[in-house]
């Protein structure tokens, strides 16, 4: 084996500013764009992330589902006890076919259920009003409990009126 | 940083890892490519030529060898297309001789400082082996890498060429004693 330096002498080697001329030659020459491409299609990367994509449209809906259900659950009492009144008053109604159409048995009947019935719309109206006054989930409690009032009365209306077919008076 | 980090980092376009490689291998490839032409424009162009080929086609280092290995591939080839379309001639890097594909037993060779003269009288092939192996280090396997030949025509090369300086260095000082 013969040492480089017993064998190179100073002529062989580049001197510096030769260096960095070859190099700054180098470097113009180099492509700028000579970078690893920034998204490198990649098959199995892909079907992971196809099927990461799935998964997370999956729970999104079914965590959209649950929490649907959970702030159901969670309505104000105040809308629950509406509801419950107007389903409630509907099966009322639904069980006295002949309310609306019942003809008067007796003068004095006749314009006792007329009475009943006017003073039911008037409570109706009232209940829209109510209603439309404010939206299903921000009654005051004023309201509330003024609309529960109106409920009440008419469900005693309603009763009174049955009453009053199913036995003449 | 080493070697193969900077390897690593210039496939990704590192700027500094560039500099780090050219830094490290300029001085080795243009002394060994000195050795093939006095005209040092030449050997600038074949030294500058053999990085910005590397630079581009780093992707296709695989690693397997040293990046100076490469490099030093890279710059021959560089030197054979030039030599190639000066002399209109394949290259002389093609040995047309027949070697005995057994090898000689190597003789004892003792390199001489004054003897470098004799390169001169050498084939670019010839040369190439001989400064490859005895001067740089490089083991036949990767000689043969890097000229495209086999293992045993770069140690054969290395013999006959070893012979050959010996009886030429012998001649010479008999002429001149």
């Amino acid at each position: 084996m013969i040492k480089p330096e017993d064998f190179y002498s100073e002529k062989d080697y580049p001197r510096e500013g030769i260096k960095n001329r070859m190099w700054k030659d180098i470097k113009g020459a180099l492509p700028s764009g000579k970078r690893m491409p920034v998204v490198n299609f990649d098959s199995r990367s892909f079907a992971f992330g196809f099927g990461a994509a799935f998964a997370f449209i999956f729970i999104c809906v079914g965590a959209f589902t649950i929490f649907s259900k959970v702030v159901a659950k969670d309505e104000p009492v105040y809308v629950k006890v509406n509801n419950a009144y107007s389903k409630a008053i509907d099966e009322v109604e639904k069980s006295i076919p002949g309310l609306s159409t019942a003809s008067a048995k007796s003068y004095s009947l006749d314009e006792r259920l007329n009475a009943g019935r006017t003073k039911l719309k008037s409570i109706d109206a009232g209940i829209l009003e109510i209603k439309q006054d404010a939206g299903p989930a921000d009654f005051s409690p004023v309201k509330q409990s003024r609309l529960r009032e109106l409920y009440k009365m008419k469900l005693e209306i309603l009763t009174r009126m049955i009453d009053m077919e199913e036995n003449g008076l | 940083m080493p070697a193969d980090i900077s390897v690593i980092e210039a496939r990704k376009g590192n700027q500094r890892a560039f500099k780090k490689l050219y830094d490290d291998n300029v001085n080795l490839i243009y002394r060994f490519l000195y050795q093939f032409s006095r005209n040092p424009d030449q050997v600038q162009e074949w030294t500058q030529r053999a990085f910005i080929k590397a630079f581009e086609n780093i992707d296709r280092f695989e690693g397997n060898s040293k990046f100076s290995t490469w490099l030093i591939k890279i710059g021959l080839n560089e030197m054979k297309s030039d030599f190639a379309r000066i002399k209109d001639k394949k290259t002389v890097f093609l040995e047309d001789e027949n070697y005995d594909s057994a090898v000689s037993v190597e003789e004892e060779f003792e390199w001489k400082q004054d003897m470098k003269w004799l390169l001169e009288e050498l084939d670019e092939f010839k040369k190439a082996v001989f400064i490859l192996y005895e001067v740089e280090g490089y083991s036949h396997s990767e000689i043969g890498e890097m000229l495209n030949i086999s293992e045993s025509l770069s140690r054969t090369t290395l013999c006959r060429v070893k012979t050959r300086l010996k009886e030429k260095w012998i001649n010479s000082r008999g002429k001149y004693d």
